[in-house]
C-alpha cells in the first residue's frame, strides 16, 4: 500500500468525475457517479495509464466498474497501491 | 444514491467569482486533467450569456471526421482566458458533410460565428488507397486530388452561402511514414508529395476568399512534433484525432483567428532598452561597451530587433519605455552601426526616470490606443510585475533570462493577427512617425489654424471599391472613439451594401498632407431613400481627430446628396462608453434634434462647408 500513489489515483478520480476527495471510497461505482459515462471512462483510463506508466487492456478496461477495480488492475500490472 | 458534482459549486458564491477560481487553477497548472475538470465545472456553473454583449460572445461549431470533443474543452477555456463567453457546438461524429448539406441541421440552427472544419485525408479517400499507394498510377492520384478539392469547394460554397461565419479549414498533416521510404521523392507523386500537393491546392482554392481561411494544421503539427500528435491508444479506442499534448497547440492556433475576429488583437509592442534591445546598460557600459553586433550575445539582440522590424513592417506599432538618460539612449538608437531599429520605427518614446506604469499610460494616450492593445517587453522581472499588477489589460510577456531565447518567445505570441492585411497596415509605422513629426511641428506654430493651414491637407472622398473593402471592414469593426453609431458589420454585409448601389453609399475618406499619405481614415455608410438620406455609420480613425476632417467629410457627402436632389439628411448618435469625442458632431454641423439619438438637417435651407485648410477631391457616386 502506498499513500502517494493512492492520493494520486484519488485526485484523478476526483477531477475526472467532479467528486470531493472526502467522498471517495473503493466502492464508488459507475452506477453511483453521474459523470462516469463512456467519455469519462476513457478519460479515467487514459489518465491512469499515463500517470502510472501502464497499459490497460481492453478486457480489463471493460471490467472496471468501481474505484476498487482500478486498484486491482493496477496491482495486477505491478503497481504497488 | 447518485453522486453528482461537488456541492460547494452550488452555493451562493457568484458564478463569476467561481469562474475566476476555476480559470486560475488551469492557468497555474495547465494539465489535461485540469482542463477536463475545469471545463466540466464551468458547464455546471450555468453562466447566463444573455446579458453579455455580442462582442464578448462567441459561437464556435466543430465539424470533423474524428472525435473532436476534447478540443472544445481547450477552446472553451482559452476563449474565457481571453475574456470571451463561448458556446460550442460539436457536430455528430464524422457527419460534417450531412451537417453542411442539410439546411435544417443543428449546425445552422446553432448560428455559429466560427466553423472549424477538421477533416483527415483518409476519410475522403477509398479505404485501400494508402495501403496500395506504391501501385496507384499518377493519373489516379491526380484524379483523387481534384475530387477532394471539388468536395471542399462544394461544401464551403454551400456553407458560406448559408451563413456568414468565418470558416477555418485544416490543411492535411503530411505523414512522416511513406511505404516508398527513401524513394518517396523519386516517383511521380510520392506519398508525402501527395499531401504537399493537396495542401498547395487547398491554399490556392481559398487564396482570395474573404470568409474561408486555411489553417496550417501541418505546420502546427510539425512545431509540436508529428510523432506526438496522435495518442494511438485513444485513437483506436475512440477515434480521438488529436493527442492530449497536441490539443493546447491546436486550440492556440484557432485562437489566433478567434481573437482577430473578436477584435482582441494586440497592436503595439512597448520595449525596454537595456538588456532588452541590446545587452548591457548604456548608462554604465557606454556605447562601445554594450552588446550589439556580430558576436554573441550581441548577435541575438540584432536578430531580436530584426524580428521586431518584421512585426513593424506588417503594421505592429513599436514604442519605447525605458529608465535611462535620454541623451545616452538616443545616441545608441541614432549612431550605433548595429542598431536595426531606428528613431523612425518608434511611434512614441518614453526614455526617462519616471515610473514605467506612468510611462505606459502616457504612451497609450500619445499613440491613442487602448492599454488592452499593448504588449510590454522588458527583461527585468520587477518592472514586468509592476506593470502586470497596475495594468492588467497590458499583455506582459514573460521574457526568459537568456537573450538567446528572446526572439523565439516573441515569435510564439499569437496575438497580433488580423483577418486581412491592408496597405494601411504596411504603412502604419511610417504614419505614426509622421504623426510624431506633425505634433512637433505643431509646437512651433502660433495658432492651431496656422498649423492646420500649413499641413496642406487633401481629403479624397470616394465610394468604397474592392481594393478599399478590407480597410473599410477593419475601420467599421475597430473604431470606437470617433464613431457615431458603432455599428459593426461583417465583410459580407459590407460587400452586400456596396453592391446595392441604389440603396446604400459607402464613402471612404483618404487624407494626404505634407508629411505623407495617411491612407483611408474615415468611412460613412449612407442608407438612401428617395428624398432622404440616413447616415447609418460615420466614423474616423482616432489618428486624425482634431483637424476638422469630419467637417470636410460630411460636407462632401452633403454636396453629393444635393446633387442627387435629396432634401433631408438624418443622422444618429448612439452613445457608448468610448465615443464621447463624437458627441457634438451633429449639433456642431447645424443638425437639429429630431428625436432620441436622431438628428436632422434640411438640405434645402442649409448646408455645410469644408474648412479652408482642407482641399476636397471627391468622386461623386
Amino acid at each position: 500500500m502506498s499513500r502517494p500513489r493512492e492520493n494520486r489515483l484519488n485526485e484523478i478520480f476526483s477531477k475526472v468525475f467532479l467528486i470531493e476527495l472526502d467522498q471517495i471510497n473503493d466502492e464508488l461505482s459507475r452506477k453511483d457517479v453521474e459523470e462516469w459515462d463512456s467519455m469519462g471512462h476513457l478519460m479515467l483510463i487514459s489518465e491512469v495509464e499515463s500517470t502510472f506508466g501502464v497499459f490497460i487492456s481492453d478486457e480489463d478496461m471493460t471490467k472496471i466498474k468501481t474505484l476498487g477495480d482500478i486498484k486491482k488492475v493496477l496491482r495486477k500490472l505491478g503497481v504497488a497501491i | 444514491m447518485k453522486i453528482s458534482s461537488s456541492s460547494t459549486e452550488m452555493t451562493s458564491k457568484g458564478s463569476d467569482v467561481k469562474l475566476k477560481e476555476i480559470l486560475d487553477m488551469v492557468r497555474i497548472e495547465p494539465t489535461h486533467l485540469n482542463y477536463w475538470n475545469a471545463y466540466k465545472r464551468i458547464q455546471k456553473l450555468d453562466i447566463k450569456v444573455t446579458d453579455v454583449p455580442n462582442e464578448k460572445r462567441i459561437k464556435i461549431a466543430l465539424l470533423s471526421s474524428f472525435t473532436i470533443d476534447p478540443l472544445s474543452m481547450y477552446l472553451d477555456i482559452k476563449c474565457r482566458f481571453a475574456g470571451l463567453y463561448p458556446e460550442i457546438y460539436i457536430a455528430p461524429f464524422n457527419q460534417y458533410q450531412q451537417e453542411i448539406l442539410n439546411t435544417s441541421s443543428k449546425l445552422y440552427a446553432f448560428k455559429p460565428e466560427v466553423v472549424i472544419l477538421a477533416v483527415q485525408a483518409e476519410s475522403t479517400l477509398p479505404e485501400d488507397f494508402f495501403s496500395q499507394y506504391a501501385k496507384v498510377p499518377k493519373q489516379e492520384k491526380e484524379k483523387y486530388q481534384v475530387e477532394i478539392m471539388e468536395r471542399f469547394k462544394t461544401l464551403t460554397s454551400l456553407l458560406t452561402s448559408r451563413i456568414n461565419a468565418l470558416v477555418l479549414i485544416n490543411n492535411f498533416i503530411i505523414p512522416s511514414f511513406t511505404p516508398l521510404g527513401v524513394l518517396d521523392n523519386k516517383v511521380d507523386i510520392g506519398l508525402k508529395n501527395f499531401f504537399h500537393l493537396l495542401n498547395k491546392r487547398l491554399t490556392g482554392l481559398y487564396l482570395k476568399d474573404k470568409q474561408v481561411y486555411v489553417v496550417d494544421f501541418d505546420g502546427v503539427a510539425s512545431r509540436h512534433g508529428k510523432s506526438r500528435c496522435l495518442n494511438y491508444e485513444m485513437y483506436y479506442r475512440g477515434s480521438f484525432g488529436i493527442s492530449e499534448s497536441f490539443l493546447p497547440a491546436v486550440a492556440d492556433e484557432y485562437m489566433g483567428y478567434i481573437k482577430a475576429l473578436k477584435n482582441l488583437t494586440r497592436k503595439c509592442i512597448v520595449l525596454d532598452l537595456d538588456n532588452t534591445l541590446w545587452g548591457g546598460i548604456i548608462g554604465e557600459d557606454g556605447i562601445d561597451g554594450i552588446q550589439l553586433g556580430k558576436d554573441p550575445p550581441g548577435n541575438a539582440f540584432v536578430d531580436f530587433q530584426r524580428l521586431l522590424l518584421n512585426y513593424y513592417s506588417r503594421g505592429i506599432i513599436l514604442a519605447i519605455n525605458s529608465k535611462n538618460n535620454y541623451d545616452d539612449a538616443i545616441k545608441v538608437i541614432r549612431d550605433s552601426p548595429h542598431m536595426i531599429l531606428r528613431e523612425k520605427n518608434f511611434a512614441a518614446m518614453r526614455i526617462n526616470w519616471q515610473d514605467k506604469v506612468e510611462n505606459m499610460i502616457e504612451l497609450a494616450k500619445e499613440i491613442n490606443i487602448g492599454l488592452d492593445t499593448m504588449v510590454f517587453v522588458d527583461e527585468n522581472p520587477h518592472e514586468r510585475e509592476q506593470v502586470r499588477q497596475a495594468l492588467p489589460q497590458v499583455l506582459v510577456v514573460d521574457m526568459p533570462s537568456s537573450p538567446f531565447l528572446f526572439r523565439q518567445v516573441l515569435e510564439d505570441l499569437n496575438d497580433f493577427n488580423t483577418l486581412a492585411l491592408t496597405e494601411e497596415d504596411k504603412m502604419r509605422g511610417e504614419m505614426y512617425y509622421a504623426s510624431r513629426m506633425r505634433s512637433e511641428f505643431q509646437k512651433s506654430m502660433v495658432s492651431l489654424e496656422d498649423f492646420l493651414m500649413s499641413l496642406e491637407m487633401k481629403a479624397v472622398v470616394k465610394q468604397a471599391d474592392d481594393l478599399s473593402l478590407p480597410r473599410v471592414t477593419s475601420l467599421v469593426n475597430k473604431t470606437n472613439q470617433f464613431n457615431l453609431t458603432t455599428r459593426r458589420y461583417t465583410t459580407n454585409e459590407i460587400k452586400k451594401m456596396k453592391e446595392e448601389k441604389d440603396k446604400f453609399s459607402l464613402y471612404t475618406l483618404q487624407v494626404i498632407d505634407r508629411f505623407g499619405d495617411e491612407g483611408i481614415v474615415g468611412v460613412a455608410i449612407v442608407r438612401k431613400e428617395l428624398k432622404t438620406w440616413v447616415i447609418d455609420s460615420f466614423l474616423m480613425s482616432c489618428r486624425v481627430i482634431g483637424r476638422k476632417l469630419e467637417t470636410a467629410f460630411v460636407a462632401s457627402i452633403l454636396a453629393d446628396a444635393k446633387r442627387s436632389s435629396v432634401s433631408t439628411i438624418i443622422g444618429e448618435y448612439i452613445p457608448t462608453k468610448k465615443n464621447e469625442p463624437a458627441k457634438s458632431f451633429y449639433p456642431d454641423h447645424k443638425f437639429s434634434k429630431h428625436k432620441d439619438f436622431e438628428w436632422i438637417l434640411d438640405l434645402t435651407k442649409c448646408t455645410v462647408a469644408a474648412p479652408p485648410w482642407v482641399e476636397i477631391k471627391s468622386e461623386p457616386a
